[in-house]
């Protein structure tokens, strides 16, 4: 028995290494083999037409055509704000036009559409739908886009797995609006050295505004550090004397990035205190615990930087405690049908809390632009979506800035390709339709790596528990644009 | 897997010799005097790091949490004391209750207290139902192939909730009056009405439920399959029909549960999961088969997560859960079958 | 009654289990060259991963008898052990293992000491502490373990330039990390089957059966119950490092409570007290939390509907429930019997019995129970 089992170990060891001898020359070809797709233009795109000019649909920044594709013939391609993306780096099989052929452009995104946030896939359909408006208006200078959605389950490592599949299958342009924090720093790695475009990311963490160390790598949406300095700035002004503050967050990435940034901002405002901090557990069935030790330190104003049924319990029992704070809430909860309605059951209204507002939703009341609210809703109800869904709404936020960044390329040296994909997610200037007066969406490379920063406090009020309320203005526009810069400055500035 | 419980049944009130049942509940007792002593001693450290009124908002906080993991406890308890099988489904079934209440009140527009009677008997049918058709053909004996009937079922049953009801948190309208001022105030801290009442409603639910399973023949026939389901078969014990009862009362409990604990969750299609990791460890921590040990395990878990977390920084909310089992790990140390639980006899 | 019947020991036996364990081996060696798929290459090397985890689950839960609710905190803690060594100490990937080995060695031991006096499923609660504390755990040290964001290795294992895999293909990668983690994995089964099959093991198998007749007996029920919560943990912690070897992420979500049950689900699926059933196990577990999405998002069952995905809890529900149904002591249970048909492996009899034989007793020999390690 053990004469065989030698045998055949040694079978298997003189047959490995015959194999291996084989085929390691055949690995240097292979490897330098593909070096020649890497810095190639794009095919010329079969049918040209041209955007309709009634506000829509986002039009080509005209600064676009002189960047992109370096003139000297090296494989680097450049845009605004010191952001250069040189390619020799990629790896040998990558191909500059992967996803994108003469009359389509392949996008690719990866989102929970089952498990407990399974909410939030919705934004996937939002873009989908907004992306199917372009379509058939012209699409981008002639190409089709299109999106194809992966199911993570909020799972980070099979985002990884649905990115590396997307990757490999080299039938993609770029990924846009991959959702969650962690599911995306996990890519990030990744992204850059496969050199996948991994943009506009759905997680509002300030390490994706990192241009140098990940330029294929760009956040969205306004980032926790510049909401969070809106707050501080607001209470400042709220409380010229100073003014004690207690934190109420969830223990995930979400509460612990919201409450590293408005720390980071207190101490830069000088008069603020955060005087008690209380965390969550994300499994806790309420808050109720926090708000008491909350309510214990007597401070002016609270912070709640929750999401779901969170914001809702902690507005909600602050609202019954004999505390009376200034309430100030995160983004998350900052939608009327899903934080503030549920509140009236139990003769609570949810008046007074404060939130950051930088762009309507189609459906919030005061949003002066009707007319693009009328088309999302059209739009959407054509798609068989529920118009009054917070994420559709944001899906197609996200999808302008992807038809935005799209259009830029297209007009840039050498046409649409992935790396001038990457160039446009770096440098454009955009104010969507439903932008609150004064917001825009605008990057510069390396100098500006956060799209919005600036927005407005919104006070919800006039709710009673039978019928819900709105937002009024509750103080000017806070801009804080280009003050930040990129992550290396604010963590240097923290 | 199984717990065997070899105890004998209770004696006639006034019964001089039942040894053992003296001697268990001298040792309930006196497992209940030493946490009972253990939490006074943290109280008194309590009042003196943050003073009265502080203290008691923690402890109302904790105790009304308590009482609602209690509640999800009992529904576990009732199934277990029949099969001695953890039903994993059963957070999912009172989500589902929940939901059909929420939904006769609103859709329908009975009155709330119809609406959720009418949820408890729906879904003690149903509960039922899936009692014949999904556990009764395995052997009573095969835990595992009935624990993952019950995951299957919680699956199957937080999917099917979400695709009908959407993620979206909606409030859910409490049985007790809600107004401003509705709360009496003690010593500065705030107990509102709703929590008394729901307090109370369990308390009553516990003692209601409690008499029944040691006054009727039913009582008898849980704890007889309980104890040795070979033996109930031989004494006509229609082994079925009382498994089946369990599912049914623990259902009933369940979305009864839910509707008291929607009130302060809000009702979304995660809610009861959350609670059911507490309700676990409040079932755990009073005796698995022990009814009244559900609610006094549930309101000790309640009291430990408000207290430690509040009055220990370092271990903050997120340790909640943490603080929970440290507690039952601690107390089963001393009574391995929980503090109102009966200690298993094993034979060679 | 079996077509052929072959006696244990015999040659013919012994050519009928080499014959099988090689072509077992031939497949799984081939599997991933026939396949141009890189997903499905990655999710037999999850299975291979799942199925170490599930092996270490089955020698506490089905062969010492006590349940574990945490092991995905004993996963995590490996997994967490070699992201840290390979992303901040520059190890290699798989001389990690050995660390992971040794502190899930100590966690298990130290998780094992409740179990000597709490049992059932009050263990399972102690147990489902450790699950559910793992996370906050990992959430309160960002600095070593990357809290909530998770951490990160940029540097996927690469393998030795002489190995005939071309790393340059598509498919390349992921075929390196399947080879690597197959033959760890491999190692693990032949470790677990020499436990179970020594004098530990079958002094597992009497503290399962009968704790107290164990101990009459002579068996140190407490060293063998720690023994078996360590060496558990161990095969947990080295399926944690395989899978980050597959995907090298981790996360606070990656380890979490559902994990633990998914693993108890997969292994009674698979079939408990049975070395070999962890692999159907892990194949059910690599099914419910992964294929079934995928498939369900390509059918499009419920099309035009955005939270169409639901449709996965409920079809995993029903699936478990028909598996359950039609296989009540698991895949191997059902396999065996379908093998018995076929063939039927009888203990060998014992030389001379005739001598020791009654007279006037023409028995049948009954059918042994058989227990296979």
């Amino acid at each position: 028995m053990t004469h065989r089992w030698q045998r055949s170990l040694a079978t298997v060891v003189i047959g490995l290494a015959a194999a291996a001898s084989v085929t390691a020359c055949s690995h240097e070809d292979s490897k330098q083999a593909a070096a020649t797709k890497k810095c190639g233009p794009s095919p010329a795109a079969t049918a040209q037409s041209t955007t309709p000019a009634d506000g829509t649909i986002p039009v080509p920044n005209p600064d676009s055509k002189n960047w992109g594709l370096s003139a000297d013939g090296s494989c680097v391609y450049t845009g605004p704000g010191g952001y250069n993306l040189d390619l020799t780096g990629c790896p040998s099989t990558w191909d500059n036009n992967a996803g994108i052929t003469a009359s389509d452009v392949k996008l690719f995104t990866s989102m929970p559409h089952s498990g407990a946030l399974a909410a939030y896939g919705q934004i996937g359909d939002g873009i989908k739908s907004y992306l199917g408006y372009v379509n058939a208006h012209g699409g981008i200078a002639g190409r089709k886009v299109s999106l194809d959605v992966k199911d993570d389950q909020y799972q980070p490592d099979k985002t990884r797995t649905n990115f590396e599949q997307a990757v490999q299958s080299n039938g993609y342009a770029a990924s846009f609006a991959v959702l969650g924090s962690p599911n995306n720093l996990n890519l990030r790695d990744y992204a850059n050295q496969n050199c996948m475009g991994q943009l506009e990311v759905a997680a509002s963490d300030n390490p994706f505004g990192d241009p140098q160390k990940y330029p294929w790598t760009t956040g969205f949406g306004l980032d926790y550090y510049n909401e969070s300095g809106v707050w501080a700035s607001w209470l400042k002004e709220k409380f010229p004397q100073g003014a004690k503050i207690a934190t109420i967050s969830i223990g995930n990435a979400l509460g612990t990035s919201y409450i590293n940034g408005f720390k980071r901002a207190v101490k830069q405002t000088p008069g603020l205190t955060i005087v008690n901090e209380q965390t969550n557990d994300v499994s806790a069935p309420n808050v109720d615990n926090e708000v008491t030790s909350a309510a214990a330190s007597g401070a002016d104003a609270v912070v709640i930087a929750e999401a779901g049924t969170f914001c809702t319990q902690a507005i909600g029992a602050i609202e019954k405690s004999s505390w009376k704070p200034v309430v100030v809430a995160a983004q998350p909860c900052a939608q009327i049908q899903t934080t503030y309605t549920p509140l009236g059951k139990q003769g609570l209204t949810g008046n007074g809390t404060n939130v950051v507002r930088y762009y309507y939703a189609p459906s919030d009341p005061d949003n002066p632009n009707t007319q693009f609210a009328k088309l999302y809703t059209d739009t959407v109800k054509g798609a068989g979506l529920d118009p009054a869904n917070g994420q559709t709404a944001n899906g197609w936020f996200w999808a302008w800035y992807v038809v935005q960044v799209l259009q830029d390329a297209s007009t840039m040296k050498g046409g649409l390709t992935r790396a001038n994909i990457a160039v446009a997610a770096h440098s454009y200037d955009s104010t969507y339709p439903l932008m609150v007066k004064g917001v825009k969406g605008k990057v510069k490379g390396v100098e500006d790596a956060y799209p919005f920063e600036a927005g407005q406090m919104y006070t919800y009020t006039g709710a009673t528990p039978a019928a819900p309320g709105h937002f009024e203005t509750a103080g000017p526009l806070i801009d804080n644009e280009g003050k930040l810069g990129n992550w290396e400055k604010a963590q240097a500035g923290g | 897997m199984a717990i065997t419980t070899t105890g004998r049944p209770e004696a006639p009130p006034g019964g001089p010799r039942d040894v053992l049942a003296a001697r268990r509940r001298r040792s309930a007792a006196h497992g209940l005097g030493v946490v009972a002593a253990l939490l006074a001693a943290f109280s008194v450290y309590a009042i003196i790091d943050g003073g009265f009124q502080l203290y008691l908002q923690r402890v109302a906080d904790g105790v009304l949490n308590g009482f609602l993991y209690g509640m999800v406890a009992l529904a576990l308890v009732l199934v277990f004391k029949a099969t001695g099988v953890i039903n994993f489904a059963q957070g999912a079934m009172g989500m589902v209750g929940t939901f059909l209440a929420f939904t006769f009140a609103e859709k329908w527009s009975l009155p709330l207290v119809l609406a959720i009677v009418v949820a408890m008997v729906v879904s003690a049918g149903a509960a039922a139902g899936i009692e014949r058709v999904l556990i009764r053909p395995f052997d009573p004996g095969n835990h595992l192939a009935i624990t993952i009937v019950t995951l299957a079922l919680y699956l199957a049953f937080n999917a099917l909730a979400a695709l009908i009801w959407g993620f979206d948190p909606r409030g859910f309208p409490t049985l007790f009056p809600h107004d401003a001022g509705d709360f009496f105030s003690i010593g500065g801290a705030r107990l509102y009405y709703t929590s008394v009442g729901t307090a109370v409603l369990i308390l009553v639910v516990v003692v209601v439920l409690q008499l029944v399973l040691s006054r009727t023949k039913l009582g008898l026939a849980f704890r007889c399959v309980a104890t040795s389901v070979e033996s109930s078969r031989l004494l006509g014990i229609h082994i079925g029909r009382t498994v089946q009862s369990s599912w049914a009362m623990a259902a009933a409990v369940g979305t009864l549960a839910g509707c008291l604990a929607a009130p302060t969750t809000y009702l979304d299609p995660t809610f009861m999961d959350k609670i059911l990791i507490y309700a676990f460890a409040a079932a755990t921590l009073g005796g698995l088969d022990s009814i009244a040990g559900s609610v006094v395990g549930g309101v000790l878990v309640g009291l430990a997560i408000a207290l430690l977390t509040g009055y220990i920084p370092a271990l903050g909310g997120q340790f909640g859960l943490g603080c929970a089992f440290f507690v039952i790990i601690a107390v089963l140390q001393f009574k391995p079958a929980g503090l109102l639980g009966r200690r298993s006899q094993e034979r060679v | 009654m079996a077509a052929f019947t072959v006696e244990e020991g015999t040659r013919a036996h012994r050519g009928i289990r080499w014959g099988s364990a090689l072509l077992a081996a031939a497949v799984l060696i081939v599997l991933p060259l026939l396949t141009g798929s890189v997903g499905t290459i990655e999710s037999f090397t999850q299975i291979a991963c799942y199925s170490v985890a599930i092996l270490g689950l089955g020698l506490l839960t089905g062969h010492c008898g006590q349940i574990s609710l945490g092991h995905s905190a004993f996963v995590g803690l490996g997994g967490y052990t070699t992201v840290i060594l390979v992303a901040d100490h520059g190890w290699p990937y798989l001389a990690t293992i050995p660390v992971s080995v040794v502190l899930c060695l100590i966690a298990g031991a130290v998780v094992g000491i409740p179990a000597l006096r709490i049992r059932g499923l009050y263990l399972a609660t102690v147990t489902l502490a450790v699950a559910a504390l793992f996370p906050v755990l990992v959430d309160k040290f960002p600095s070593f373990t990357g809290g909530t964001d998770g951490k990160f290795v940029p540097q996927e294992m690469a393998s030795p330039d002489w190995f005939f895999v071309d790393p340059y293909t598509e498919t390349g990668p992921a075929t390196d990390h399947y080879y690597a983690v197959l033959v760890v994995a491999a190692i693990m089964f032949l470790i677990a089957r020499n436990i179970v099959r020594s004098r530990t093991g079958r002094a597992m198998h009497a503290v399962r059966d009968a704790p107290l007749s164990a101990a009459a007996s002579g068996i140190r029920v407490a060293r063998v119950k720690i023994f078996a919560f360590a060496v558990s943990a161990a095969f947990a912690g080295v399926a944690g490092s395989l899978l980050v070897i597959q995907v090298p992420a981790v996360s606070d979500s990656r380890f979490d409570l559902y994990l633990s049950i998914f693993l108890l689900v997969a292994l009674i699926a698979g079939g408990s007290a049975s070395i070999a059933g962890a692999v159907p196990g892990a194949i059910v577990f690599v099914v419910l939390r992964t294929w079934i999405a995928d498939w369900a998002q390509s059918l499009d069952l419920l099309s035009g509907r955005p939270d169409g995905g639901q449709i996965v809890g409920i079809a995993s529900g029903a699936l478990l429930i028909a598996f359950v149904f039609l296989l009540p002591g698991g895949v191997i249970d059902g396999l065996g019997r379908l093998r018995r048909r076929v063939l039927e492996i009888v203990p060998r009899t014992p030389e001379g019995w005739q001598r020791h034989r009654f007279t006037g007793t023409a028995t049948t020999p009954t059918r042994p129970a058989l227990r296979e390690g």
